[in-house]
């Protein structure tokens, strides 16, 4: 048992830091920038909806299947969220998961007619059938407010004023209650994730992807664990869209274009899909980026279109192939003290 | 009643008749092969037994169930399982990785389990029997090695250990010894005895080599231009004229 | 609302389809001679359009001239696409495809930091005046379109089974092995390819340019609508995309004329969804994608 427990801390210690430096990050932005600093947290709350999408984009993409519909099913988590939120009152600890459910069920609707075709062809039917939710969001003003989007999404709550699990999230605390909320779901859904893709249905799916003829003479029904994939990936796209939806506060069917489809597939391609830690590397060094060339806003997408192009060209295999090499080299110079 | 049993299946592709009203009577325990020459169709016969393939007519019809027609991870859930002649395994995973993955269709537990609760755990049950197949197919020393760096007749043995791993009661084995050296035929030969002999499992192959079919089947069925030619013992084979016929061509006196 | 408009609505669905066959088949013979996907081919047709507006609103060319330049102005970007994007990747048709739409993000800005973004660009018609045409009552300038279509798609017909390139790409299409066995250079095919698709969606753009109105992003309507096409008609099948096109742009015409014109997108996509469910390799087609 001890054993067991010296080498889980011997693996984890980096995620453990870094989910330490996340917990800090308020008081830490607040020495830094001062009052300004909890308004840059939503810069952070952004970046950790975006780790959730990118890691649950990965997830697709382990069979092998690139989709170009995942922004829309988690626009569908955001919709149906603001949705129950703003008109029913609902709270957030319930809108969360109704709005995964539903997305669930979209993504099966959509999976569906992808289910027999693969590569190409599913991609373009993906972005097809993505666009023809936006329509209905464009189309419907009620309950999807059409073109405006739907504002006013209220803040999430927990308990009444007085009750002693009150959490205040409706007045300058907010921000920052808002944010741990926002880190404690994004590490819930990311250990899942991991979990997910360490499991034996991780192992199936990958092994999809590498030999699909002979997963079905070892009895795994590829059809089923495409669609499967894709609702669960569809899950928790979902809850990256719920987040979203209570951090802006307002959302409209542009927020979910083909432009922001196209950033996701840049962190991801950018990360590298091979590993768990791919997306997270694409993330955060394209939010770098995205930071870094504010003044030159302008030209931002350019910039991205040659990022993309480059990263396709020169290093298919994304950043991640570099995380191998770069410890070695770090090893090489400290020396190794473990005996191997 | 037979265990697998196949009535007048044929196989059409368009105008081509890859199988003509095919019979075959499989018995528990017994080990079958099936040899013809080059585009006899063998290879679709098996392919459609085994549901990569629909047949076009006919049925096929597993321990009383009719299969035919079904999809090919049905089939294989129902206890017939095949193997490739390609070197078919998963190349990023270890050999006990591989043999572990095919266990999924016997493990279980199911996705919310998977998520939650303890993996190791529910995996030791399916490493254990995984490790038990590698051992008894003669593979235990390349249990850790990467797939991809097998030699190939170590990898055509990993496909058998896969399709062990479904716990199949019927094995199909499509060419077992294509591209193997004399040394690795005998081993594959013995392979297949053992899992008939000691794990009562049935064996259908399809082969080329004639030493091995006579060595290792009970009885051998010869396809030729997608029809049954004749079907008995390795002996009753061996002096059958028609089957002489068609490998070697009409007698032609020498002029 | 009625059958009085129903010759006017035939008519349109004939210019839609055209429109839509020109841009179509620009990416079918991109994708059948070397599984090159052009998620910017909008953007291609997007600067059609503004050779448009550049050479005969700015220069003053006339209109013909400035739509048969937009010909060979892109099939060059058409051409730099292969050699930048797709011979590097040849063989992942997925990265290929996901840089172009780098390559698209690139030529938005670089139009509209040249020509700016903020009131689309009008460009005069020249072809004023509604034509009673057999009782519809279209435009000239749409009526136009149809007869340059049908001369295009005519012209490349005859290029790809008497020319002796266009043989060529066929056989590349079919074959690439066995047509470099045969002294066919690939490179020059893909090139060749990628030209004419290109080209073809830049003659689009041209000609919808006085009908449209002009901005870095009009492109993206079009792309989706060429792709559902190419997947309908299937992938590779050139017949298959004007088949395809055609057939979308009476649907989309009539239902947006009788209900409303993101209704007849969606309706196209359900279209999409049917085929792929019913024959997942299009219409006329039969690569498995």
């Amino acid at each position: 048992m001890l054993k067991s427990n010296s080498m889980f801390i011997k693996r984890w210690w980096p995620a453990a830091i870094i989910i330490v430096v996340f917990a800090f990050a308020p008081q830490l932005f607040e020495t830094f920038w001062g009052r300004m600093g909890m308004y840059k947290l939503v810069l952070l709350q952004v970046f950790l909806a975006n780790v959730v999408l990118a890691q649950s984009y990965r997830l697709m993409t382990t069979t092998g299947d690139w989709t170009l519909c995942h922004y829309i099913l988690m626009g569908m988590g955001a919709y149906t969220t603001a949705i129950l939120a703003k008109f029913y009152g609902i709270p957030f600890y319930l809108t969360i998961p109704v709005a995964a459910i539903c997305t669930v069920g979209v993504s099966f609707l959509i999976a569906l007619p992808l289910s027999r075709t693969i590569g190409f062809a599913f991609f373009i039917g993906s972005f097809a059938l993505g666009e023809f939710v936006r329509y209905i969001w464009e189309k419907m003003h009620f309950p999807f407010g059409g073109s405006r989007g739907l504002s006013n999404i209220p803040r999430p709550e927990l308990g009444q004023s007085g009750d002693w699990y009150f959490v205040d999230f409706s007045s300058r605390m907010d921000i920052s209650n808002l944010y741990y909320g926002t880190l404690v779901l994004a590490i819930l859904a990311l250990i899942l994730l991991y979990r997910l893709d360490t499991s034996r249905f991780g192992n199936a799916w990958k092994s999809i992807y590498s030999d699909s003829e002979l997963c079905e003479s070892i009895g795994i029904n590829v059809t089923r664990y495409r669609i499967l994939i894709f609702c669960v990936a569809g899950f928790f796209a979902s809850l990256a869209g719920s987040l979203l939806a209570y951090q802006w506060g307002a959302i409209d069917p542009d927020n979910f274009g083909m432009i922001e489809m196209v950033y996701l597939i840049i962190w991801v391609v950018v990360g590298g899909v091979k590993t768990y830690w791919g997306p997270l590397i694409g993330v955060a060094s394209m939010s770098l980026v995205f930071e870094l060339t504010r003044p030159f806003d302008e030209f931002r997408p350019l910039i991205f279109g040659v990022i993309l192009i480059s990263s396709l060209v020169f290093m298919p295999g994304g950043l991640e192939v570099l995380i191998p090499r770069t410890a070695q080299f770090f090893k090489n110079l400290v020396g190794t003290k473990e005996v191997s | 009643m037979s265990f697998l049993s196949v009535k007048k299946l044929s196989k059409h592709f368009g105008g081509l008749i890859a199988n003509n009203e095919i019979d075959l009577e499989v018995e528990k325990g017994e080990i079958r092969g099936i040899i013809g020459p080059n585009g006899a169709g063998k290879t679709t016969f098996f392919n459609v037994i085994s549901g990569f393939y629909q047949p076009t007519s006919g049925s096929v019809t597993f321990k009383g169930q009719n299969i035919s027609g079904k999809h090919s991870s049905e089939i294989s859930k129902l206890g017939v399982v095949r193997t490739f002649q390609r070197a078919a395994l998963f190349p990023d995973f270890t050999v006990l990785e591989n043999v572990v993955i095919a266990r999924h269709l016997r493990a279980n537990n199911s996705l919310v389990s998977a998520i939650f609760g303890n993996q190791k755990k529910a995996e030791e049950a399916n490493v254990k029997r995984s490790a038990e197949i590698i051992e008894f197919l003669g593979l235990g020393d390349e249990i850790d090695s990467l797939a991809s760096n097998l030699s190939h007749g170590h990898q055509r043995q990993l496909g058998v250990a896969m399709a062990l791993a479904t716990e199949p009661e019927l094995l199909m084995l499509d060419e077992p010894v294509a591209g193997m050296n004399s040394g690795e035929k005998a081993v594959m030969v013995g392979m297949v005895k053992k899992i008939r002999d000691e794990w009562g499992v049935t064996v259908l192959l399809v082969e080329h080599d004639m030493r091995t079919v006579m060595n290792l089947c009970d009885r051998i069925t010869v396809i030729d231009f997608g029809e049954k030619l004749a079907e008995g013992t390795p002996d009753e084979i061996k002096n059958n004229d028609k089957v002489i016929e068609a490998y070697l061509g009409a007698d032609d006196s020498v002029a | 609302m009625g059958l009085d408009i129903l010759p006017q609505t035939i008519g349109n669905a004939l210019v839609l389809g055209s429109i839509y066959a020109m841009v179509a088949v620009g990416l079918a013979i991109a994708f059948g001679v070397m599984q090159m996907a052009n998620f910017s081919h909008g953007e291609l047709f997007m600067v059609g359009a503004y050779c448009v507006y550049v050479l005969y609103t700015l220069f003053g060319w006339p209109f013909e001239l400035a739509v048969i330049a937009s010909f060979p102005i892109v099939a060059v970007i058409g051409v730099i696409y292969e050699r930048l994007i797709f011979r590097p990747t040849r063989g992942n048709v997925l990265a290929g495809f996901m840089a172009t739409a780098g390559a698209g993000f690139i030529l938005q800005v670089l139009i509209s930091e040249w020509y700016g973004v903020g009131l689309p660009k009008s460009v005069q018609v020249p072809y004023p005046g509604g034509s009673d045409f057999l009782m519809m009552a279209i435009s000239w300038q749409r009526l136009a379109i149809i007869p340059v279509t049908i001369a295009m798609v005519f012209g490349l017909w005859y290029f790809l089974t008497k020319v002796k390139n266009g043989k060529a790409l066929r056989a590349c299409a079919q074959d690439p092995e066995a047509s470099v066995l045969q002294g066919i250079k690939l490179n020059k095919m893909t090139a060749l390819a990628m030209a004419i698709s290109g080209g073809f969606a830049g003659v689009g753009g041209a000609l919808m340019a006085p009908i449209v109105s002009v901005n870095p992003y009009m492109g993206h309507d079009y792309a989706i609508i060429a792709f559902i096409v190419v997947i309908v008609g299937g992938m590779s099948s050139i017949p298959g995309a004007v088949l395809a096109a055609f057939i979308l742009g009476f649907i989309h015409t009539f239902v947006s004329t009788y209900a409303d014109s993101v209704y007849g997108m969606m309706i196209g996509v359900l279209f999409m969804a049917i085929v792929l469910i019913v024959k997942p390799t299009g219409l006329l087609g039969n690569v498995k994608v």
